[in-house]
């Protein structure tokens, strides 16, 4: 038989630090992704670059959270974070072009750049995440939080405010 | 064909960028949509959206004291996001708004910043399509300018503020060109507001650009901005001579900030849950002017122990001394 491979999380961080990473990366990346595709469908390449700048940034603060950041993160700051530091996803924002005037090849290659971010912070992620914007995914989503409020119970801490999760203007 | 009508007409183009009707939202939402006016606003309201476009819905409701959380449906594959809000609302709200403005090259700036800050609201309210021929606008067409009026200067204070960062980025000597470039979209979205070409989600600036009929050397210029000199020039040429994001900038105190002692040691817990041994730094922007001082402001600004506030009085003094010498 073969042994199914070993997964621990630390119980605490997944309902203080994951759970709000998942629900930012649901809300935000997910759903700037869909923006990249539909854009990318309609040839919109600026619109595509837009999108991606969107969901890198929100990958950004996705990773501030999963490291314990709390809350609502004004955008200014997050901006200034993507400025000094010299982690993958910030790097990556800040070599995306310009959205204005540009071509096929660069908003094809924001969308992959984009996609390749969402998809290692996905990988670090400790549970899949359904696409909550479908008809499929919306139900799945919506039990997902219901399990991690239970957990939170089980751990004595409080409800989360989902909504508190943002980048604020 | 009169205001409302055309209005209506203008809805069910929008909904077939996404492939649907008037009717099929209807005969989806069904009851959920008889409980109140329903009415198309964001994107697709805007003249923007593509096939992968939600459609937004606000539903303005008699007996709704809150508005309420958004909710979704699916029609045909398209997801519909919708949310209730009180009728009484958008009249309550505009009825706050300064009526103090300045008539600029740019456009119509309010005098007074609003204590309301729901941007995204304020706009979808001012361009909102009704989903029934016999619906009024949302909000008064009298009063959609004062809105703009508000949404521009909103624009502004970003503008400021973006100004300000990169500034204090490329005084501490870090690599601000992403800042810059921010600056430059700030300033593309504070023309297109102007113009009367409210906030929508951020990647359709480039189509509200193109919407707005921006001229192409205002953004050729705005392309080129790596510094305060290029704002600053970006900003006289759209009709905002003489202002200084640097001069109307201050470093404050961020909110919420709480002392904890734990043993010898004293540290400010932050909103972010931080722990943060250094005092918040507080001052005009233009006074942290050494690499040293200005890396410390910029520090506080990002783990957030401080943050960028304009003064917003010597704001409106600056655009009134524009209007006056016009």
């Amino acid at each position: 038989m073969t042994p199914r491979p070993w997964t621990s999380h630390d119980a605490v961080w997944l309902a203080t630090c994951a759970a709000p990473a998942a629900w930012i990366f649901i809300h935000h990346v997910q759903s700037s992704l869909e923006d990249v595709d539909a854009a990318m469908a309609n040839e919109g390449w600026d619109t595509c670059v837009e999108a991606a700048s969107e969901a890198i940034l929100a990958v950004v603060y996705c990773r501030l959270v999963l490291n314990g950041f709390q809350g609502s993160c004004p955008r200014t700051a997050l901006t200034l974070h993507v400025t000094e530091s010299d982690d993958d996803d910030s790097r990556r924002l800040r070599s995306l072009p310009w959205s204005v005037n540009i071509g096929r090849g660069q908003g094809e290659q924001a969308a992959v750049v984009a996609r390749l971010a969402a998809d290692e912070l996905e990988s670090d992620l400790p549970f899949s995440l359904p696409q909550l914007r479908s008809s499929k995914g919306f139900f799945p989503s919506i039990r997902l939080g219901r399990d991690i409020e239970q957990l939170r119970g089980r751990l004595g801490l409080p409800p989360v405010d989902w909504l508190s999760w943002d980048i604020a203007t | 064909m009169g205001a409302l009508a055309l209005s209506f007409e203008r809805c069910a183009a929008a909904l077939s960028r996404v492939g649907l009707t008037i009717d099929d939202i209807q005969k989806c939402g069904g009851s959920v949509l008889n409980v109140g006016a329903p009415y198309l606003v964001g994107s697709l309201a805007q003249g923007f959206g593509n096939r992968g476009s939600d459609v937004d819905l606000h539903l303005l409701v008699d007996d709704t004291p809150l508005s309420s959380a958004p909710f979704l449906l699916f029609v045909n594959g398209v997801t519909v996001d919708i949310e209730q809000h009180p009728i009484s609302a958008p009249n309550r709200i505009t009825s706050t708004l300064s009526t103090a403005e300045v008539m600029l090259p740019l456009g119509r700036i309010a005098l007074e910043p609003t204590a309301y800050a729901n941007d995204v609201r304020l706009t979808r309210w001012s361009t909102a399509l009704p989903l029934h021929d016999k619906l009024p606008p949302i909000i008064e067409p009298s009063r959609v300018g004062l809105v703009m009026a508000h949404l521009a200067r909103r624009a502004l204070s970003a503008t400021f503020i973006a100004w300000a960062a990169a500034h204090l980025a490329e005084r501490a000597g870090s690599d601000a060109t992403y800042l810059w470039r921010l600056c430059g979209w700030a300033i593309l979205d504070l023309v297109c507001a102007g113009s009367g070409y409210p906030p929508v989600d951020r990647k359709w600036l480039p189509a509200r650009v193109s919407q707005a009929r921006i001229p192409k050397s205002i953004v050729d210029g705005v392309l080129a901005v790596t510094g305060t000199d290029h704002v600053r020039e970006q900003l006289t040429t759209v009709g905002l001579p003489g202002v200084d994001a640097v001069a109307l900038a201050r470093i404050e105190r961020a909110p919420g900030l709480q002392g904890v002692t734990i043993g010898t040691g004293h540290f400010l817990l932050t909103p972010r849950g931080q722990l943060e041994q250094t005092s918040p730094a507080e001052g005009p922007v233009s006074g942290f002017r050494d690499e040293m001082g200005a890396r410390y402001a910029m520090d506080c600004v990002r783990v957030g122990l401080s943050c960028i506030a304009l003064d917003e009085v010597a704001v409106s003094d600056a655009l009134r001394a524009i209007g006056d010498a016009m």
